[in-house]
């Protein structure tokens, strides 16, 4: 008996009653996201091979291009092609946050401000067109701006022009395409910061003297702001990788970065140069995103 | 424990159930998998093929030859027959992707017409079978361009006054800075710096023009007035002047052009190979050669077959070019790393 | 609480008519036009039909082509065989990975909901990841990722594509049911000797099923919009719905698209109102 091992220390088990449950999403986030997300990001250090794929030796060339490094080899000169397609992106991206804002901002304020029954009506018709499928939505308006479109022909039915505007293909088309898309993404959040607000703090403004203009600055937009910021977040972020608007409605000659991130894989079979823009888009996605949470932990933090 | 494997077995129960569920019918029936362009083989063809065969045949699509390699490479090696240019298959063959499906010794093989385009890895045609050729050329709005010459690249890369706005090129590397190259007396598959630099200073100076760049759906946009000319593949542009023969044309410009040919090429891990043998040799007869050539408003290298291709087809200039014509025509070759030279040059001509 | 009637209010409703009027005219345009009779000008009204939508249901397989209704008018034109494959596969994928999504969505939210541990925080938020990312690099990274591994693309591989967010999407709504339950009935349950397994049958999972639908319905709706992942991992006899209306919108518009497109509308729309009917606010 002195070989008896001694007593089992009770301890508290690594795995909790219960984790179980935790283990086909652990595991299914592991295999199917984490790693892919992490071997586009290895690759994108890698050397292309010439007909699609990589040759396992590290090569940062792609992440010199994008930065518009000079390369003796490729006959590359300083060229910041690819950074002025990130920031065209951005500027696209923004204007269609900036718009949706402008739109959604007056429609949330109302929908807030009514009784509970209808404010959920109001915001089911919101979200309603958002389930109808996104290439739908944007064939819609591939019809609408055409040069037969829904517009051109009003126009010209009611003698207003006597040429077809050029409407589609263009910068503009996209912003206004992407703005239908994505306008529920703005009032959602818009919706829930301005619901909490209390109208009162308005009043107290406008009874210390303060004009409309100022209460509005000073006391409606800061309350409103972990909103504003949610919702320009959310729009910004899908609206800057967008693949399918610019595509169909942008008619490609000006090269944004979801149609880049296409070009690479599928037609100039550049697997590292396409995972290296993939993994800079992420991290401006990723960056968005943190600039979001901290604005809402701000809040939460002094509403306590 | 019991109650982590109970759920363990009830997720993979739903992922046998979600997985099985597509494949299961599979089995019995023979198969045939076809992955082509978009909307390039003419249905009633394929239909009457499984009703003769009692092949069940399934039919993907894809838009780019790049696209199609990638998905092939990527794992998608189910299909058994794909439709690559002449120069993806000279690819495809070099990275052994290609299988043989015995060609000469199917009937009608002596058919095919050697003065059409031939693969470098291919010279007998062994490998695979040519199924549809063209050029690309220009085509146009008759009332809009009324009073202007539309018969050289001119139109688009330094157009006239009227038709600034209202031009479309084609969204693809090879054929538009082909055509840039073609334009300033260059070979169509340079590789010089400087002549690419040429061309992609033409494309410059000319893109501020253009009212888009697309690949697809051009043809109903010439017709309501969108373009007024517009770069594009014979067969597509065929179709729409066929459909509206007072409002359109289709021209091969003056300076040469891109002339294009798709194969028939069934993959080296085809799972159906005697179904892809029976469909090649279905294809070769002249009749329904013929068939799907009228229906693509295409070209057709079998010999037995052009007596049944429409006469309209057949007879117009532009669409079965004479053979001095065809001198100009340039096929799209493989450039290997050099490629990296073009991407270059089309990267910086669409974010300009 | 409503504002005092002002001019300022007026404008508020004025701007809310042209907010919405805005959501809904191109919809409303696309059902109108898609009743055009005019193969060649689609904007052009040219009288009222219902050849595309005989057409479309003629492609499908769900009328036969030699029938009285499918053989009149412009019905001639084209008949394509891909479209029946397609929304058959559309269907196949949104059941598959909506169901895979719901089972694996719910445990985690359980799971998340019902035990702590180390890292919990970063772990729910990574789980929003999926969503959130944009899809044509969720798209691409599974496709380089499939390739490196030699899994055959196929529908299963666009079925794992979709379960990996839309098991995102479910632990979302489904967690949120949870955070506004009740905990005192399954106190008393287990108080009253209930093994955890019956308190979880016979308490929480009653109280959770409109969660679970309603997770379950928004699955299969955002599986059925998916095209960009699916266009980059599909394969063999995959090609779903909207990857099948990509090539042809990008190839022609044609009043055929404009048929497809409100049918496709009509079964979203369908489902979401079931969604909604399900988790509306009730009289408590």
């Amino acid at each position: 008996m002195s070989f008896a091992s001694p007593p089992p220390i009770p301890r508290r088990p690594l795995l909790r009653p219960g984790m179980g449950k935790l283990a086909p999403g652990f595991f299914l986030f592991l295999c199917l996201f984490l790693a892919p997300v992490l071997i586009v990001v290895v690759y994108s250090l890698l050397t292309r091979g010439t007909y699609g794929g990589v040759v396992w030796h590290l090569d940062l060339d792609s992440y010199a291009r994008v930065l518009g490094l000079p390369n003796e080899d490729e006959l590359r000169d300083w060229d910041f092609v690819y950074l002025g397609i990130f920031a065209k992106s951005a500027m696209v991206a923004a204007a269609t946050a900036g718009l949706t804002l402008l739109m959604a901002f007056p429609a949330a304020w109302y929908i807030a401000r009514q009784p509970d029954r209808r404010k959920f009506m109001l915001l089911t018709l919101v979200t309603l067109p958002f389930f109808v499928n996104a290439l739908v939505r944007v064939y819609a308006w591939m019809l609408i701006l055409r040069a037969d479109g829904l517009i051109n022909n009003l126009l010209m039915a009611s003698g207003l022009i006597d040429q077809p505007l050029h409407l589609i293909y263009t910068p503009g088309a996209v912003v206004v395409a992407m703005v239908y898309q994505y306008l529920p993404f703005m009032v959602l959040p818009l919706f829930a910061s301005l619901e909490k607000m209390d109208l009162r703090l308005l009043e107290a403004s406008r009874d210390l003297g303060a004009s409309g203009s100022i209460t509005f600055r000073r006391v409606v937009l800061p309350l409103a702001m972990p909103g504003i910021v949610a919702g320009m977040v959310l729009v910004f972020v899908p609206a800057f990788g967008n693949f399918l608007a610019p595509t169909l409605i942008g008619g490609a000659k000006d090269l944004q970065l979801g149609p880049l991130l296409a070009q690479a894989f599928l037609s100039a079979r550049d697997w590292p140069f396409g995972s290296a823009i993939a993994t800079l888009l992420s991290a401006v996605v990723l960056l968005c995103l943190f600039v979001m949470a901290r604005s809402e932990g701000r809040q939460a933090k002094e509403a306590v | 424990m019991r109650r982590l494997r109970h759920l363990a077995a009830a997720s993979l129960t739903a992922m046998a159930i979600a997985a099985g569920l597509p494949s299961a019918p599979a089995s019995a029936a023979q198969e045939l998998h076809l992955y082509n362009w978009t909307i390039y083989i003419d249905p009633a063809v394929v239909d009457d093929f499984q009703k003769e065969s009692g092949i069940k045949v399934t039919l993907d699509n894809y838009g780019t030859n790049e696209e199609m390699l990638a998905k092939v490479q990527a794992g998608a090696d189910g299909y058994d027959i794909v439709f690559p240019s002449v120069f993806m298959q000279d690819i495809m063959s070099q990275l052994n992707l290609l299988g043989n499906p015995g060609l000469k010794s199917i009937d009608g093989y002596n058919n095919l017409d050697q003065k059409y385009f031939i693969a470098k890895s291919d010279p007998q045609h062994e490998i695979c079978l040519p199924y549809n050729w063209g050029t690309t050329g220009l085509i146009y709005n008759k009332a809009l361009t009324k009073g202007q010459a539309v018969d050289s690249w001119k139109v688009i890369f330094e157009p006239p006054e009227a038709l600034r706005g209202k031009i479309a090129v084609l969204d693809d590397v090879r054929e538009t800075i082909g055509a840039a190259l073609v334009y300033n007396g260059f070979s169509f598959n340079s590789t010089d710096p400087k002549e690419l630099a040429k061309a992609r200073d033409t494309i410059a100076k000319a893109k501020p023009y253009w009212a888009a760049m697309l690949t697809d759906g051009i043809g109903d946009k010439v017709i309501n007035g969108d373009f007024a000319v517009a770069q594009w593949w014979s067969g597509s542009a065929a179709q729409t002047v066929a459909s509206k023969p007072d409002a359109v044309g289709y021209v091969i410009p003056k300076e040469g052009a891109n002339g294009f040919q798709e194969q028939m090429c069934m993959l080296a891990k085809a799972p159906n190979v005697a179904s892809a043998k029976a469909f090649f040799s279905y294809m070769m007869r002249p009749d329904v050669a013929a068939k799907n050539t009228n229906w693509l408003h295409g070209g057709t290298t079998n010999k037995a077959a052009l007596t049944m291709v429409n006469p309209a087809l057949r007879s117009d200039p532009n669409l079965y070019p004479s053979d001095e014509v065809r001198q100009r025509l340039h096929l799209v070759q493989d450039l290997g790393d050099k490629i990296r030279l073009y991407d270059a040059v089309w990267t910086k001509i669409k974010a300009e | 609480m409503s504002l005092r009637p002002s001019p300022l209010k007026a404008a508020l409703l004025a701007h809310l008519w042209l907010f919405f009027l805005f959501l809904y005219l191109p919809i409303a345009m696309l059902v109108v036009y898609s009743f055009n009779d005019n193969a060649v000008s689609m904007m052009t009204w040219n009288g009222f039909t219902f050849d595309w939508y005989w057409r479309v249901l003629a492609n499908i397989g769900l009328i036969s082509p030699s029938s009285d209704l499918a053989g009149s008018g412009n019905l001639q034109l084209y008949s394509d065989p891909n479209l029946g494959p397609a929304a058959l596969n559309s269907v196949i994928v949104a059941l598959g990975s909506a169901s895979l999504a719901t089972v694996i969505g719910t445990l985690s939210a359980l799971g998340l909901a019902r035990c702590t541990f180390p890292g919990k925080l970063a772990y729910r938020t990574a789980l929003y990841l999926p969503i959130v990312i944009p899809d044509i690099v969720l798209g691409i990274a599974l496709l380089v990722f499939l390739a490196a591994l030699s899994f055959p693309l196929g529908r299963v591989s666009v079925i794992l594509a979709h379960t990996v967010f839309l098991a995102s999407y479910v632990t979302v709504v489904v967690g949120a049911r949870l955070a506004g339950m009740n905990t005192a009935l399954e106190e008393a349950s287990a108080d009253l000797g209930a093994s955890p397994w019956i308190t979880f049958w016979r308490v929480t999972f009653p109280q959770l099923v409109p969660g679970i639908v309603g997770g379950f319905l928004l699955s299969v709706v955002i599986s059925f919009d998916d095209l960009v992942i699916a266009y980059f991992t599909s394969g063999v006899g995959a090609t779903t719905l909207p990857v099948y209306l990509f090539g042809a919108i990008k190839r022609n518009v044609s009043p055929e698209i404009n048929a497809i497109s409100v049918l496709m509308m009509l079964l979203s729309m369908v489902i979401v109102a079931l969604a909604l009917w399900l988790r509306r606010p009730t009289r408590a």
